[in-house]
C-alpha cells in the first residue's frame, strides 16, 4: 500500500510542471482574463465575446516593437481592423522594474498618445499571468481569436524576423491574413508560426 | 594670451565628450574581421571569422536564437577568384530567462567562422576581404547592430598561422554543434 502511495505521489509531482507551464494552443478555447487597462478600468476578454479579437504583446523599449510602431505599421493594422469590428487588445507583460513595464494607466496612455495608436485597449499584465497563459515569448507576439472564442492564430506578426523597418513592405502579414480569412468565413491557412522579437520581460 | 571665445571653448569641450565616454555606453558589441592565417596562398583555403567583442553581461545569438533574439548575419563581398563557404557556428551556450524562456548564443568574444578559398590563378599580391555583419546584442534590453568589416591579406608562399590562430583552434572541436539539451524549436 505504501509503495502505491509513493508511486501515486511521484506521478502527481511529475504532472505538476506540465500543468503549470502548459500554454493555450491553437484550436483551444482562449483563456479568459481580467486586466487593468490604460483607461483606468478593468477589461475582461469576455467583454468581447462573439467578436474577432487580436492580442498583441508589446514592450515599448524593444527594437522589434519599434520596427512596427515607428514605421506606423502596427497602428495602421489596429486602425484598419478595429474599424471592421475587431477588438484589438495590446498587452504588456513586463514585470515591475523591467523594460516595457507600465506603472499604471497613465503610463500606458502615454504610450498610446506618443504612438498615435488605435488599439481597443492597452492592458497591464505585470504579473505575467496572461502572457504565460498564452505562451507569449516575444514582443511582438500575436494571437488571433475566432468569434467562437478559440485561438485561430498564434505567432509572429509577419514573415520577416528583423528589426529593420524596410522589411515590412515586402513581408507577409500573418495577422492580417488570418483576420481576412476569418472574416470571409474561411479556415486560417497558417494557424501557427514562430514569433520573433525580444523576450517578454517576465 | 588672448582668451578663447566662450562659444568655441564650449564647442571644443563638447567635441571631446565622446572620447571621454565609455564606448560601451552606446555600442556593447565591437566587430572586426580576423583570419587564422597571416596571409593567403593561391590554391589554398583559410578560415576567417567575424569577431564580436561583447561587453560583460551582453550576448548575441546562434543560428537558431531560441525563444527570442535574432541570429548574427555575415555577408561577404569578394574579388573575382575568391570564394566563401558556409558559415560555421561555434557551439553556443544556453541562456535562460524568466517565463521559461530559453535562448542560444554567445558571450565575451563571439566568433562566426567561414572558409575562404583562393583560386590557384589568383595573381594579385593582396586580397581585400569585405563583409557586412548584422546582429542583435541583448542584456536585459536589446540593441540591433551592424558593421562593415574588412581585412587585407598579402600573398605568401606557404601557410603561416596568425596571432589569432589559437582562437580558431579552440573553437574548432565545437563547430556546428548544438547547445546542451538542444531541441529544435517548433512553431509556437
Amino acid at each position: 500500500m505504501k509503495k502505491l502511495l509513493i508511486a501515486a505521489g511521484f506521478v502527481a509531482l511529475l504532472a505538476l510542471p506540465f500543468a503549470a507551464s502548459a500554454a493555450a494552443m491553437v484550436g483551444a478555447p482562449a483563456p479568459d482574463f481580467s486586466l487593468m487597462s490604460s483607461t483606468g478600468k478593468a477589461v475582461e476578454l469576455k467583454d468581447y465575446s462573439g467578436k474577432l479579437v487580436v492580442l498583441e504583446w508589446t514592450n515599448q523599449g524593444c527594437p522589434f516593437v519599434h520596427k512596427h510602431y515607428d514605421s506606423g505599421n502596427m497602428q495602421k493594422l489596429q486602425r484598419e481592423y478595429t474599424a471592421k469590428g475587431v477588438a484589438w487588445l495590446t498587452i504588456s507583460s513586463s514585470a515591475k522594474g523591467k523594460e516595457g513595464y507600465f506603472a499604471g494607466p497613465a503610463d500606458a496612455q502615454a504610450f498610446i498618445d506618443k504612438n498615435h495608436a488605435f488599439m481597443t485597449a492597452l492592458l497591464l499584465d505585470p504579473q505575467g499571468k496572461v502572457g504565460r497563459a498564452y505562451g507569449a515569448k516575444t514582443t511582438p507576439a500575436m494571437v488571433v481569436l475566432a468569434k467562437d472564442g478559440t485561438i485561430a492564430y498564434k505567432g509572429a506578426i509577419d514573415d520577416k524576423p528583423s528589426t529593420d523597418q524596410a522589411d515590412i513592405a515586402g513581408a507577409h502579414n500573418y495577422v492580417a491574413a488570418a483576420l481576412d480569412e476569418l472574416m470571409a468565413g474561411k479556415p486560417v491557412s497558417v494557424p501557427q508560426t514562430r514569433s520573433y522579437g525580444c523576450s517578454v520581460k517576465y | 594670451m588672448r582668451a578663447i571665445p566662450a562659444p568655441w571653448a564650449l564647442l571644443a569641450a563638447l567635441m571631446m565628450l565622446p572620447a571621454l565616454m565609455p564606448a560601451s555606453a552606446k555600442e556593447p558589441a565591437k566587430a572586426s574581421l580576423i583570419a587564422e592565417s597571416q596571409g593567403f596562398v593561391p590554391g589554398q583555403a583559410f578560415t576567417v571569422a567575424l569577431r564580436l567583442a561583447l561587453d560583460p553581461g551582453w550576448h548575441t545569438y546562434w543560428r537558431d536564437p531560441g525563444d527570442a533574439g535574432l541570429p548574427t548575419t555575415l555577408q561577404f563581398t569578394l574579388p573575382p577568384g575568391v570564394h566563401v563557404g558556409a558559415l560555421q557556428w561555434p557551439k553556443p551556450r544556453v541562456f535562460k530567462a524568466a517565463g521559461d524562456l530559453t535562448c542560444y548564443g554567445y558571450e565575451g568574444k563571439a566568433l562566426l567562422l567561414a572558409a575562404i578559398t583562393v583560386d590557384p590563378g589568383y595573381s594579385a599580391e593582396s586580397l581585400a576581404l569585405r563583409a557586412k555583419a548584422t546582429w542583435l546584442v541583448c542584456k536585459d534590453i536589446c540593441q540591433p547592430g551592424k558593421a562593415d568589416v574588412a581585412l587585407v591579406l598579402h600573398r605568401q608562399k606557404a601557410f603561416a598561422a596568425s596571432a589569432q590562430a589559437p582562437l580558431f583552434a579552440r573553437l574548432r572541436p565545437g563547430l556546428g554543434q548544438p547547445p546542451e539539451g538542444y531541441l529544435p524549436s517548433k512553431a509556437r
